[in-house]
């Protein structure tokens, strides 16, 4: 099972409610799901740019997305750990 | 946020997972007030974050106007919204030049953000293709079209291309790391390549053709864009002087033609003076905007665009050319006195500003051109054949290391030497030349110094002592071990010829430098405000100080230099003495030897001590009012140690004597040694004061002020003097002759107002009232910096 800090550095894409699309890597989430995302690019309709470092409120999310493949790493790396610990506990 | 309790859609096409949508809560389970993050990051850096629709932070927000948005740089112009334009896209330059960013400068302007989006965007090399169209497009430009198309497209597009070469080659000593970013100078690019894989003589054919098209029109408008872009022509020609090789010292090197500069001044002036004809022209809509903000990458909030007022910007494009040429003079240095004075004069520099707390030293172009100019990649001195260890060495040798026998061990083959001392070359010119490497360090820091703003320099100084005291204490063994292992050492002789204290030349030299570079912390701390008027007290002791030991030092260098010269000048009469032969001969061809190359040194350097010597005095003289005066505010209780202070005056003046805390010699003194010459001198006067008696202490006090500044004024004339006519230390001014005495004029100024600053205290503190009221904390003190030496600002009862 993923632990909240496991979604920290995986690429998201977040949807806002102007219908910017902001891609960039998870830095860190608060208690209230606002997110820091860094190496941001920000597509708005065909023109993308470079943002850096961005806040982005819970308010303004409108859609949040992880990408698939950086994803399903993490989670078979999440349960390769977990068979290991139970070996070594049998 | 688990797989199991978030909604995820698989979005195959994007490869991204669904997490969360408006109507999906976002099921991460975090504890009140928790923050999950990567370890690397320090949640400090966050600060630095934009905010997603906060229209403080967020430059995709940012609201344009139709004529902003839809500006079009591709439409015909006329003369003279083009003539507009080209001025506004040159006062962008020079604000930028002037502590501001590109993106609120030169890309407000929409042709240059265009044509710097085609070259970044499709990687253009090739200048034909470069344009406000995409390449295709512009290659079929037609010549035949209307000059109001051809005044967009060819000249414009000419002058935008030209102005974003230079830009791109400022960008290039902004990253070189001779100057500070963000402070000297900002080159965040927005991610654009500002013409990079453009050449330069494609750029400047370009120029002069549209040059040359704008030749064949006889409008008042076209000859003042003709002169815009003579000034382009100057702006670009400068990045050449950095591909010049010259021999440092060779009286040739005056041809250098920078003519260009002069001429660059001159147009700048020019235009300057046209501030009524730009005011006429009309402004073009939506030309100059916050849209590349809000349209390019950047990661920097929404910031309102910046522009300097007319005459501002181009006095700071004529100051770029002006200190640019004085940065060059630089090749007509003709030996290291003379380099030595350069240097000094460069870094004092401060241009005169309406704002008495911006005294900027030379301009941001001309700082790191001298820098990038002066010593190449490669450690040569302007590309020639000399290098900095061949300047350490000429440097070491002005000042007290000519003749010096540590040094004949420098090379590895000496044929000069007797063969004994010959088998033991390889060790010692080891050890000597492994000090020599170490002194490189603080030597070429000394270099990098010149070209940065007040501040940085000051911080460079500071960063020197642990080297230089280091490097003292290095010095000093390896002359001992010379002397007493291998018998390699000069000592002072007394009448009768017999060797008395050793003359460690290597370990004076270095002594000097250290405390060159102590004082000159504690004097550019004074002028960058960093003492509060309470602090200045101690500051100027702790300079005095200082100033003594190195005055001190003065003495000694002129002892050693003086012993030199007397032994060369001895050797005629052990010459008579000897018998003809082959002795008499070495003896004879030494001499000669000496006479050649050591002695004229070594009466340039008799001149430069001599200078020293009166810098010195007068700066002791200086101080020592500076410090009379504040004894007065003391004893008056101006100079209170301020009540809200959380540490003690003892703590405080042990932090400002910090960056010395780790020198050896001379050691740092303490808070009780300042404090108990502080209370003896104004426990006198306030005991004074206080009573009703007759004031005789003050009154004395007063007239040793006044004594003081007579004698500082008259060796100011004196050394002004000797400038003015060339007889002060021989050639050493002649490239900052200006300059140095413009830095004497100052300190005149400083003294000759501080003399009726005291005058005018000494009568009001007849008025008991007024006495009563300074006692009372009623009055306060208040410094002037503007217009004084910035070493020593005026202080008096505000």
């Amino acid at each position: 099972m993923a632990e909240p800090i496991d979604y920290i550095s995986l690429p998201f894409r977040v949807t806002v409610v102007d219908g910017r699309v902001l891609e960039g890597r998870l830095l860190a989430i608060d208690d209230e799901s606002n997110l820091l995302v860094t190496d941001v690019k920000e597509h708005t309709g065909e023109e993308t740019r470079d943002l850096g470092l961005v806040s982005v409120p819970r308010k303004t999310i409108v859609k949040l997305e992880v990408e698939e493949k950086e994803y399903g790493d993490m989670l078979r790396w999440k349960q390769a750990q977990t068979l290991r610990s139970l070996k070594v506990s049998d | 946020m688990t797989g199991d309790t978030t909604k995820m859609v698989l979005d195959y096409k994007n490869k991204f997972i669904l997490l969360i949508t408006n109507t999906v809560p976002f099921h991460i389970v975090i504890k009140h007030g928790e923050i999950v993050k990567s370890p690397a990051f320090s949640l400090l850096e966050g600060t630095n974050a934009l905010e997603v629709l906060n229209s403080k932070l967020d430059t995709g927000i940012i609201e344009l106007t139709a004529s902003e948005a839809n500006f079009d740089v591709t439409l015909p112009r006329d003369v003279d919204s083009v003539c507009s334009i080209f001025n506004e896209i040159l006062k962008s330059l020079a604000t930028w030049l002037d502590n501001s960013s590109l993106s609120i400068t030169l890309l407000s302007c929409r042709y240059v953000e265009e044509l710097q989006v085609n070259c970044t965007k499709y990687g253009i090399s090739d200048i034909n293709q470069l344009g406000f169209f995409p390449p295709k497009e512009q290659a079929q430009i037609s010549p035949d079209e209307s000059d109001e198309y051809l005044l967009v497209h060819k000249v414009l597009r000419a002058y935008t291309i030209g102005i974003s070469k230079f830009v791109n080659f400022v960008l290039t000593l902004g990253q070189a790391g001779v100057i500070y970013n963000d402070e000297d100078l900002n080159v965040q690019t927005m991610d654009l390549d500002y013409c990079n894989k453009i050449e330069m003589i494609d750029v400047i054919d370009l120029v002069d053709e549209a040059s040359e098209w704008l030749g064949t029109h006889e409008a008042e408008g076209y000859a003042v864009l003709i002169q815009f872009m003579h000034l382009l022509s100057t702006l670009l020609s400068i990045p050449s002087v950095l591909s010049r090789r010259l021999e440092l010292y060779l009286p040739e090197n005056s041809r250098l033609d920078l003519s260009f500069l002069e001429l660059g001044e001159q147009i700048a002036l020019d235009l300057q003076k046209n501030a009524d004809f730009f005011e006429a022209l009309p402004k073009v809509e939506g030309c100059f905007s916050v849209g590349a903000q809000k349209r390019l990458s950047n990661r920097s909030p929404p910031k309102p665009l910046t522009m300097d007022s007319h005459a501002l910007a181009y006095s700071e494009l004529a100051r770029l050319f002006k200190d640019t040429k004085r940065a060059m003079s630089v090749v007509n240095v003709q030996n290291i006195g003379q380099l030595q004075m350069f240097n000094l004069f460069f870094m004092n520099q401060r241009a005169t500003q309406a704002d008495e707390d911006d005294q900027p030293t030379n301009h941001v172009v001309a700082r790191a051109v001298l820098q990038l100019f002066f010593i190449r990649d490669d450690k040569t001195i302007m590309g020639g054949s000399k290098t900095l260890t061949d300047l350490l060495i000429d440097d070491m040798k002005f000042l007290c290391c000519c003749g010096a026998p540590s040094l004949k061990y420098l090379a590895s083959v000496n044929p000069d030497l007797s063969l004994e001392d010959q088998s033991k070359l390889p060790v010692i010119s080891s050890m000597v030349l492994e000090l020599i490497g170490q002194l490189q360090g603080p030597y070429f820091m000394q270099f990098t110094t010149i070209s940065q703003n007040s501040a940085r320099q000051r911080q460079h100084f500071c960063k020197s002592i642990l080297a230089w005291d280091t490097l003292h204490v290095m010095a000093e063994k390896l002359e001992i071990d010379l002397h007493e292992e291998y018998q390699i050492y000069d000592c002072f002789k007394s009448e009768d010829g017999t060797n008395q204290e050793a003359m460690l030349p290597i370990s004076s030299w270095v002594y000097f430098y250290k405390l060159k570079a102590m004082l000159e912390i504690v004097l550019r701390g004074i002028e960058l405000g960093v003492y509060k008027a309470w602090e200045l007290q101690a500051a100027y002791w702790y300079a005095a100080y200082l100033n003594d030991f190195l005055d001190a030092h003065i003495s000694r260098l002129q002892k050693i230099n003086k012993s030199r010269m007397d032994t060369i000048l001895s050797i005629p009469k052990r010459l008579k003495k000897l018998k003809a032969g082959e002795k008499k001969q070495k003896l004879k061809a030494a001499y000669q030897d000496k006479m050649e190359a050591e002695f004229p040194l070594l009466q340039q350097t008799f001149e430069r001590l001599k200078y020293l010597q009166f810098e010195s005095n007068i700066s002791r003289l200086m101080m020592e009012r500076q410090r009379a005066a504040l004894s007065i505010f003391h004893a008056l209780d101006l100079l209170k140690f301020p009540k809200q202070a959380r540490a003690s005056e003892a703590m405080l003046f042990a932090l400002q004597m910090k960056p010395f805390a780790s020198v050896g010699v001379p050691a740092p003194p303490n808070y009780g040694d300042f404090n108990a010459e502080r209370s003896e001198i104004t426990t006198t006067l306030k005991n004074e004061l206080k009573s009703n008696a007759t004031l005789i202490a003050i009154t004395r006090y007063f007239q040793h002020i006044q004594d003081i500044g007579e004698k500082a004024g008259s060796l100011i004339q004196y050394v002004v003097k000797g400038i003015e006519s060339g007889d002060m230390d021989g050639d050493s001014f002649a490239l900052c002759k200006s300059e140095s005495i413009q830095w004497y004029r100052d300190l005149e100024a400083s003294n000759n107002t501080q003399t009726i600053v005291m005058k005018v205290l000494q009568r009001k503190l007849q008025d008991k009232a007024f006495v009563k009221q300074c006692l009372a904390g009623e009055k306060r003190i208040e410094i002037t910096r503007k217009g004084y030496h910035r070493h020593y600002p005026i202080c008096k009862i505000a």
